[in-house]
């Protein structure tokens, strides 16, 4: 996932997803985005509104909270490491050794998980539901690994995953005025945007290809760093063969089911091990890997998270903010439960498409609780106030300086009214929330490929590799239940009528007069989308020319849903450009001490082994294997969430059940941050990062380690399954370098 | 006439309004959540005995099985007089002369504690009276009259209640466990809050009853109507309740808990603290049944701390030891008698009481 150079929708924090088929999560944001320049359309909007006052309907006063050193984070970027703040808060005297040899032992996993080196032979420590796909891929005919865990008793039974790869980041290098310099003398925000963008694909090309001169394995990114205001080149090691060694089942990898998703206490062995092999089929050599610590940490301890969280939204301006809480998120929020409630009744079905559907409910169910945790902070007034306390005081401090007066004197204002014009368009752009993605119907999904393929394939100015790769993705979708998709495009159809009112000329003319209902009906039982290898034959021959009745639907629907995109992505390029100010802002009046915000590129994190408050009473630091058999025993007859399979429920003598299974600590993470180490100051490792709590959710917005927690597990709890109950001794001895 | 006593009018608006609130209420269907309060026995609907499949005998055995402690309640669990409550409601009491946290264990009668100035009342009768003169007032030293009149007088209603003035402490943990975590007010919990006291009769001899709870070993089932009885002197009824799961800290709460919980709970904590179990506990929950069901919660609050939970069937699942609120939703915290019997037999090791109790309840659990 190439952040940055092309425009991604993005729903914020959502890549730590757990469980179902992880990708799923993903490919939600991966929706067609790429405005179309299509007919012209009236656009006039006669709605007025007010600008709102960020304190108006606030019980808490900005002057009644402190602004934290850290409510920006911590998520410290190793282009400029917290040397002086590690040795502040731990004693630690972290030189460039140290911060190299934390840098190196951790790897980026496929397109959206962390993970690290704990051996000098390649291997690999992830996350069970960064594993799943790879599981299921590597299964053969009648395996189901998934279900059943998988153990490489030999190196030759170690499989190799198709299409995976891991990503050691060895070199850094910051390319900021190059890629400023392609923006200098251009006119218009999309133009700079894109001028920006395409500068830096050129440089990450030309680093790429000086680089592989060296090392075929290596490969240059161009990261996006404080919105723009920085940009560094990221070179990477990739190994491209990647093999399974071992997983544990699924229902200890996802012990506790969507419930218990986010939260904790947690009692889940989410975890797995690959190897990474060199090009000549060996077991990569990789001494930088990560000591396994036997001893643990303690309450209290220091740790640090090594990893790639994907995306916070923390130096924005307040009214961005707003406009987050009343509009994107409530509309999102409103559209993931629309449709849980549809799929919740469908889930658990047999037959065709039954997996498609619950890879759709569980990225669905995931999103809903992510998102609604995310506007829950926002609408806590303590969040909002803390953020207009920082900006009151960065605007305060502005006008102190004539020079930063006159150059952002009117930043904010900027900002404050692009919320006004978007929120004139919010109603228009709510009755296409989730449009085009994996979530809702797969009928209305492929037809909106058809019509954005068979366009670009028209006008011609689109690569091979571009509609390739769009092909790719279109035929990627997997069949859903015909009564699935029919719900849902009788709800797509009711939002769309909400939002635009029934005598939009639109919706007029896809209708005919026609209840829904019927549309809906007739589309599930004539069109050739409903499965993908009609989808496939009919993209073959030209879906446009096609008498399929999809096509006058997406042809009425297409053009309203990319000049709504389009909109959108001019709002979006004109707020990044006045955020790239705003992070320059702060580097004038504040220097470069703050890290940027997630960018799903390498990290450090740093924080403390803690309990919390929760729930009246406290959660413990740890939990023990002894409360993974309390939630089995107490849930087995009602819910298969806390279920355990046959080996694991009798486990022998020698397993200590008093052994720390998860813990919790007050590191910085997000989605991406899945599979990453936990280490301790001598970078030994002593956790497996896998979730954030409940009340870690709005720390996208403002971070704070009150009560939120980063959720791992414990390395002894996996060693001691390892030992007692997979009896993976090959395992054990090459973790605990036992010759 | 000692301990009798005549309340006119001053309790009778508590009573006589309820009734009417209990006719106000479905007959409790399959989507019955909420508490139903049946005002007395006297009065619980035709219909709703009917959907409850209780009838006029259930409720007045339900009653007799109910004994009153000062601001407590306690069940009887076996036909020897044998009765259980939460610990509080004893280690609460002024006679209560032990060190205040220990625990106490009499496995033999002869070692059992006479808990001096301890009256408990069990509430034998029930009249509607058309004046209150009509009382029999002068009934037997061994009882208290309680005369209450509806609002506007028309009518009385005279409660019988029985007192029994020989009353002794069986077993009750320490406070650490019953106390675990000093987790009040909250549900899940994982508290060992129990206590077992003996009544016995005028001549000295353990309680002669037929008016008992069978000691079940079984966690509630999913949803499963419970009931609880309050006789409590302002306002005596009989409840009952759903035992279920809730929305809570993202996630959703388990049915019951276990002694694995406790466990869990010992070591993640450390073992310091609110969360160290006494010496030989840890061994001895293992030694047992540590998948044995510890808590449980019920909707809305308690009826009264101390009181029996028991099934339709009229064997006792639980006591409720506590008021929980948790994220807003309002809870009753009951100890399972799953979880004591396991450990009466593995860390207390009283053969005794795990006999007396096994021997009324229906299926033998006795070797286990």
């Amino acid at each position: 996932m190439k952040m940055g150079n092309y425009n991604v929708w993005f729903i914020g924090g959502l890549l730590l997803y757990l469980g179902g088929c992880a990708p799923a999560a993903l490919e939600v944001v991966q929706v067609i985005n790429q405005p179309l320049v299509v007919e012209e359309q009236s656009q006039a909007s006669n709605a007025s509104v007010e600008a709102p006052d960020p304190m108006a309907s606030l019980t808490v006063d900005r002057f009644d909270v402190d602004v934290d050193r850290f409510d920006g984070g911590k998520m410290w970027t190793f282009d400029n490491p917290p040397v002086g703040w590690l040795a502040e808060a731990y004693e630690i005297d972290a030189d460039s050794v140290w911060f190299a040899k934390a840098r190196l032992g951790a790897l980026r996993f496929g397109a959206n998980c962390s993970a690290s080196f704990v051996s000098g032979q390649g291997l690999i420590l992830t996350n069970h539901h960064c594993a799943r796909e790879s599981i299921v891929e590597v299964s053969s005919e009648g395996e189901d690994l998934l279900a059943a865990g998988f153990l490489a008793v030999a190196a030759m039974d170690e499989r190799k995953v198709p299409d995976l790869y891991v990503e050691q980041l060895l070199e850094i290098s910051d390319v900021t005025r190059r890629v400023h310099g392609a923006s200098r003398i251009v006119r218009g925000d999309n133009e700079r945007v894109r001028a920006r963008r395409d500068k830096a694909s050129v440089i990450a090309d030309e680093l790429t290809s000086a680089a592989k001169m060296r090392d075929s394995t290596l490969r240059v990114e161009v990261v996006e760093l404080y919105s723009g205001e920085r940009y560094a080149a990221y070179t990477y090691r990739r190994y491209e063969d990647v093999r399974l060694v071992m997983a544990p089942e699924k229902k200890l990898g996802y012990f506790g089911g969507e419930e218990d998703n986010f939260t904790f206490p947690r009692y889940t062995l989410d975890m797995a091990f690959f190897r990474a092999y060199d090009r000549e089929g060996n077991p990569a050599v990789t001494p930088e890997y990560y000591p396994w610590s036997q001893d643990g940490v303690g309450a209290g301890d220091a740790v640090f998270v090594v990893g790639n969280p994907g995306s916070t939204s923390r130096f924005g301006s307040v009214s961005q903010l707003m406009f987050e809480r009343d509009y994107t998120l409530v509309q999102q929020v409103e559209a993931f439960q629309r449709r849980a409630d549809i799929l919740q009744s469908f889930v658990g079905m047999d037959g065709p498409g039954a997996d498609a559907l619950e890879n759709m409910w569980f990225t669905t169910s995931n999103s809903l609780k992510a998102l609604s945790g995310q506007l829950e902070g926002l609408r806590n007034d303590t969040l909002i106030a803390r953020r207009s306390a920082a900006e009151f005081q960065i605007r305060e401090d502005l006008f102190q300086v004539d020079s930063l007066s006159a150059r952002y004197g009117t930043l904010f204002q900027e900002l404050d009214e692009i919320q006004l014009s978007k929120r004139a368009e919010a109603g228009r752009m709510a009755a296409f929330t989730l449009f085009g993605t994996t979530i809702g119907s797969r009928i209305l999904t492929r037809a909106l490929y058809g019509y954005y393929y068979a366009n670009l394939q028209r006008r011609g100015y689109v690569d091979k590799e571009t509609l390739d790769e769009i092909l790719e993705d279109a035929l990627a979708l997997e069949d859903v239940p015909a009564e699935v998709d029919r719900a849902m495009i009788v709800l797509r159809f009711e939002e769309l009528l909400d939002a635009l009112g029934a005598q939009d000329p639109t919706m007029r003319s896809i209708l005919g007069g026609l209840p829904i209902d019927s549309l809906a009906a007739t589309l599930v039982t004539t069109t050739a989308l409903s499965d993908s290898a009609g989808f496939a034959a009919l993209l073959e021959e030209g879906f446009l020319g096609s008498e399929d009745p999809a096509v006058p639907v997406i042809s009425a629907l297409a053009p309203l849903y990319f000049t709504a995109q389009q909109q959108s992505e001019s709002f979006k390029n004109r707020e990044d450009l006045l955020v790239a100010e705003l992070a320059s802002l702060r580097f004038a009046l504040y220097g470069t001490d703050i890290p940027p915000d997630a960018s799903f590129s390498l990290r450090l994190s740093d924080g403390r082994v803690g309990g919390y408050a929760y729930n009246g009473t406290r959660a413990p630091a740890f939990t023990t294997f002894y409360g993974l058999y309390d939630h089995f025993y107490a849930h087995r007859n009602i819910s298969a969430s806390w279920d355990l399979p046959e080996r694991w429920r009798d486990p022998p003598e020698t397993f200590d059940l008093s052994t720390p299974l998860n813990l919790v600590s007050t590191n910085d993470i997000t989605g991406g941050n899945s599979g990453s180490p936990l280490l301790n100051q001598n970078l030994e490792i002593v956790g497996l990062v896998f979730d954030g709590n409940i009340e870690s959710l709005p720390n996208v917005y403002v971070f704070s380690d009150r009560t939120a927690r980063t959720v791992s597990v414990d390395v002894r709890a996996i060693l001691a399954s390892l030992q007692h109950v997979y009896k993976a001794e090959r395992l054990v001895e090459e973790i605990l370098k036992i010759e | 006439m000692k301990n009798s006593s005549i309340a006119y009018g001053i309790i009778g608006v508590f009573l006589l309004s309820l009734p009417a609130e209990a006719r106000q209420v479905p007959p409790p269907g399959e989507a019955d959540t909420v508490i139903v309060r049946y005002q007395q026995y006297l009065h619980v609907p035709a219909e709703h005995m009917e959907a409850l499949m209780v009838d006029e005998d259930w409720i007045e055995h339900v009653r007799l099985g109910t004994l009153q402690l000062p601001k407590c309640a306690g069940a009887l669990v076996s036909a020897d007089g044998l009765a259980v409550t939460s610990a509080a409601c004893l280690r609460s009491l002024e006679s209560w002369i032990r060190p205040a946290d220990s625990a106490f264990v009499a496995d033999e009668l002869f070692m059992e504690h006479q808990l001096t100035g301890l009256t408990v009342e069990q509430l034998v009768g029930i009249r509607e009276l058309e004046r209150a003169e009509d009382s029999t007032r002068d009934a037997l030293s061994e009882t208290r009259i309680e005369i209450v009149a509806a609002q506007d007088s028309s009518s009385f209603r005279e409660y019988i209640w029985y007192l029994y003035e020989d009353v002794r402490l069986v077993l009750i943990p320490s406070v650490e466990v019953a106390n675990f975590g000093n987790e009040d007010g909250i549900y899940p919990r994982h508290a060992l809050d129990f206590a077992f006291f003996r009544v016995y009769d005028e001549r000295g001899q353990p309680l002669d009853t037929e008016s008992y709870f069978a000691w079940s070993d079984r966690p509630p089932n999913h949803r499963e109507r419970l009931f609880t009885t309050a006789v409590n002197e302002n306002k005596p009824f009989t409840s009952m309740s759903i035992s279920d799961t809730f929305t809570y800290n993202g996630t959703v709460t388990p049915p019951y808990t276990t002694l694995y919980g406790m466990l869990d709970l010992h070591y993640s904590h450390g073992a310091t603290g609110v969360w160290e179990l006494p010496a030989q506990w840890s061994a001895g929950i293992q030694e047992g049944d540590p998948s044995a069901a510890l808590n449980f919660s019920m909707a809305g609050r308690c009826a009264q701390i101390g009181t029996g939970v028991v099934d339709i069937d009229m064997e006792i699942l639980g006591v409720a030891f506590d008021h929980a609120v948790t994220e807003g939703q309002q809870r009753c915290v009951v100890v399972s008698t799953s979880g004591i019997l396991s450990v009466l037999r593995t860390v207390f090791e009283a053969e005794n009481i795990v006999k007396e109790l096994a021997e009324q309840a229906r299926s033998t659990y006795e070797d286990g």
